[in-house]
């Protein structure tokens, strides 16, 4: 430990005494309370930001203004996602109507999993410009599987994309796939 | 005859130096810190690869928990007294200036009107305690709409952000979308953690 020398100030009589340095202080309660201050202000620090995702949802008309939309997107510029539960993904690219549990095509969140099914009809999609990602989510799905999905968007540069409801078509596909009844609302 | 042992020191360090890093560390700290408000509830958000940050003011945030309940907060701590004072004068819910003080302790807050004069006087022990019903937000009670729009006009720019817990069921969002939707509130920011 670093002491304080004590000036001796033994009287003015006698021989001149070799002068002594001024001394050091004790710097270690001062560390001591540096250091508490830090641990303090890294305890109640919120450190990182959360960043944050643009979503857009689409205006909703009143039902009389509601033009039926001539939609021409050919069923090769598409894929449709479906969320399922338990953290499983599903993908199909055939006309809604038609829709059936063989079309579904079982993937992961994984990036070699879904990403790629995106990439690849992606590239082989007739008209690139018009491309769009139709992503259902389930109601057994949670939260984190539709922010991945959207974050897939982020990074395929999918700029186009929907979220809608399952139709009943895709819900008998759906569950037939993962051989469970569909629930009754 | 025993030697006369030497007087010993313990071993002496220049604390000099680590003085100047402790306190240049603090110094830092202290510029780069903002304090965190009383946590309602715990979220845990999902990730994404997303770099735009939170906005620090003028932003109204609508958290829901892994049971589907909706909270309301406010981002930036100065704005939360000025939307109380509005709030409170516009759904006539009394509250006084040490109230609205209280207010802006307050990360969030999970109760319908009706209660919050009597949750804000809560203690802190008593707030942890209390079960919340969260902010309805259904086809028959859009309560939490009117929240948000009052905050949308004590602050014009404002944005809406949302702060999902990853374990959410996905309706609970759905719902939330539908009623925003239907009020005219299309535009969100989604609040995730980056991504490791």
């Amino acid at each position: 430990m670093a002491d304080v020398v004590v000036k001796d100030s033994g009287g003015g009589k006698g021989k001149p005494r070799v002068k002594k340095g001024a001394g050091k202080p004790d710097m270690t309660p001062m560390v001591d309370l540096g250091f508490l201050l830090i641990t303090f202000f890294i305890y109640t620090t919120t450190f990182s930001k959360p960043n944050t995702m643009v979503y857009n949802t689409p205006k909703e008309l009143p039902p009389d203004e509601v033009v039926e939309q001539e939609l021409d997107i050919k069923v090769s510029n598409t894929i449709t996602i479906i969320l399922g539960g338990d953290d499983r993904v599903f993908w199909y690219q055939v006309p809604l109507k038609e829709v059936t549990v063989d079309d579904l095509v079982e993937t992961d969140y994984a990036s070699d999993g879904i990403r790629n099914a995106i990439l690849l009809k992606k590239s082989k999609a007739l008209d690139p410009d018009s491309w769009t990602v139709i992503i259902k989510p389930s109601d057994e799905s949670t939260w984190k599987n539709s922010v991945d999905i959207l974050d897939e968007m982020a990074i395929t540069v999918s700029e186009r994309k929907a979220v809608v409801d399952l139709q009943q078509v895709e819900k008998v596909a759906y569950y037939a796939k993962i051989g469970k009844p569909i629930p009754t609302e | 005859m025993a030697a006369v042992k030497p007087k010993r020191h313990g071993p002496a360090m220049d604390m000099t130096a680590m003085c100047d890093v402790a306190f240049l560390l603090l110094t830092f700290f202290i510029m780069a810190s903002s304090f965190k408000s009383e946590e309602t509830v715990t979220i845990n958000t999902p990730s994404s690869i997303s770099q735009d940050l939170i906005p620090e003011t003028d932003a109204s945030m609508v958290s829901i928990d892994s049971e589907g309940r909706y909270y309301f907060g406010i981002v930036d701590p100065s704005q939360r007294d000025d939307f109380a004072k509005v709030l409170s004068d516009k759904y006539s819910l009394g509250l006084t200036n040490k109230e609205l003080v209280q207010f802006t302790t307050l990360s969030e807050v999970g109760v319908p009107m009706k209660q919050l004069k009597a949750y804000i006087n809560l203690t802190e022990k008593e707030r942890e305690s209390y079960s919340l019903t969260g902010i309805p937000l259904d086809s028959t009670d859009t309560e939490m709409v009117n929240w948000v729009r009052t905050f949308g006009e004590s602050f014009p720019n404002s944005t809406i952000t949302v702060r999902g817990d990853g374990s959410t069921p996905y309706p609970a969002l759905r719902n939330l979308f539908k009623q925003f939707g239907a009020a005219d509130l299309n535009k969100f920011k989604l609040i995730t953690k980056t991504e490791k």
